[in-house]
């Protein structure tokens, strides 16, 4: 019997990050699916993926009630629009009450707002600019 | 947590449904077999092996989901079965379920649906077979108006089961009216010819009622 207990993911956006980020959680036998307007996204799923997919825009409040999003434990807006993924997170959080929400932020400007209404998220500047301040220091400590 | 350890058929052509649903059961602490299309569902089953519940799909190439359980009913095969599918068509539903289907769940499913799914159908066995030993019990202790009270839903709840005329069997036998025993026992093996109580029973009473010429 397994350990720890599977999680209903839902994902949107099945870019780079999002696919594999699903194909993650799938290969950890959390049942996932990914929402994407573009059908051809979906390519980007790694081979591990055994979970659903369904085209159709997340904006759409129909789309998440037919991925079951009140049933979801995690939410996660992975798209590369901020507008979006802000929403999305918004609907997911206050009409399908999903207890776990994150969405990605790609201008630092925006995140006061997604605190603001305690979205979690994951800001790709913030995380590259931490890892380079890393191995700059790491460099600097080398060269003394 | 359901403490016995039970076995579960799963048919999709999807084999990472198929997967998934496996990877939903084992955590349960039960095993699951997959097949791909409804013929292997029904070559296992008259095969011999036995079932705590068929997980099955609706649209799959060759035999589809309706087609098997317009087959098992047919068949008069009793077993819990829950319907996945991403396509819930009204009239085959309401077909399937006319003829035994216990549950629908629609694509993209979640864990919990799966683990819901797993308790109805094990309830379903659970249920019959409680019953089943409750009746015994008060049949035996010659309570019959208990018996038959606890006996006559078990006919509309389980119609295609061959344990209600087996269990009114015993009560006939057991208040002395052999004629209408061996009729319920008769009754039981025409919906189930391997069903193991009742042909014993049969065997029993065939030499008597073949000796005093009655008609079975």
């Amino acid at each position: 019997m397994s350990k720890r207990k599977s999680w209903y993911v839902i994902v949107i956006g099945s870019g780079r990050f999002g696919a594999r980020l699903a194909g993650k959680l799938s290969y950890e036998d959390h049942s996932v699916v990914v929402i994407d307007t573009n059908e051809t996204n979906f390519d980007n799923l790694p081979p591990e993926y055994t979970g659903f997919t369904i085209q159709g825009d997340a904006t759409d409040v129909e789309v998440l009630k037919l991925a079951k999003a009140h049933k979801a434990d995690l939410f996660l807006a992975l798209t590369d629009d901020d507008n979006t993924n802000f929403f999305v997170s918004q609907v997911a959080k206050d009409i399908f009450h999903v207890p776990h929400v994150i969405s990605r932020v790609y201008d630092p400007a925006n995140l006061p707002l997604f605190h603001e209404f305690k979205i979690e998220t994951i800001t790709p500047v913030l995380l590259a600019l931490s890892t380079a301040n890393k191995m700059l220091e790491k460099i600097a400590e080398e060269d003394k | 947590m359901d403490e016995r350890k039970a076995q579960f058929l799963i048919a999709d052509d999807e084999y990472k449904v198929r997967d998934l649903i496996r990877k939903y059961v084992n955590e349960c602490g039960h095993d699951a077999e997959c097949v791909s299309i409804g013929e292997e569902v029904l070559r296992k089953i008259y095969g011999g092996n036995r079932y705590d519940g068929v997980f099955t799909d609706f649209r799959m190439p060759g035999m589809d989901g309706l087609s098997l359980i317009r087959a098992l009913h047919e068949e008069q095969i009793r077993i819990p079965l829950v319907i996945i599918s991403a396509f819930g068509n009204v009239e085959a539903l309401t077909e399937a379920f006319k003829k035994g289907a216990l549950d629908y769940i629609s694509k993209p499913f979640s864990p919990e649906e799966i683990r819901d799914a797993i308790r109805t159908m094990l309830n379903q066995v659970i249920d019959l077979k409680t019953s089943s030993n409750t009746v015994k019990g008060l049949i035996e202790q010659k309570a019959f108006p208990g018996a038959l009270k606890y006996l006559l839903p078990l006919f509309s709840h389980f119609p295609s089961s061959p344990i209600p005329h087996y269990l009114y069997g015993l009560l006939r036998e057991a208040q002395g009216d052999y004629d209408e025993a061996f009729r319920h026992f008769s009754a039981s093996m025409a919906l189930d010819k391997g069903y193991e109580p009742s042909i014993k029973k049969h065997e029993e009473y065939r030499p008597k009622h073949l000796k005093e010429g009655k008609d079975e």
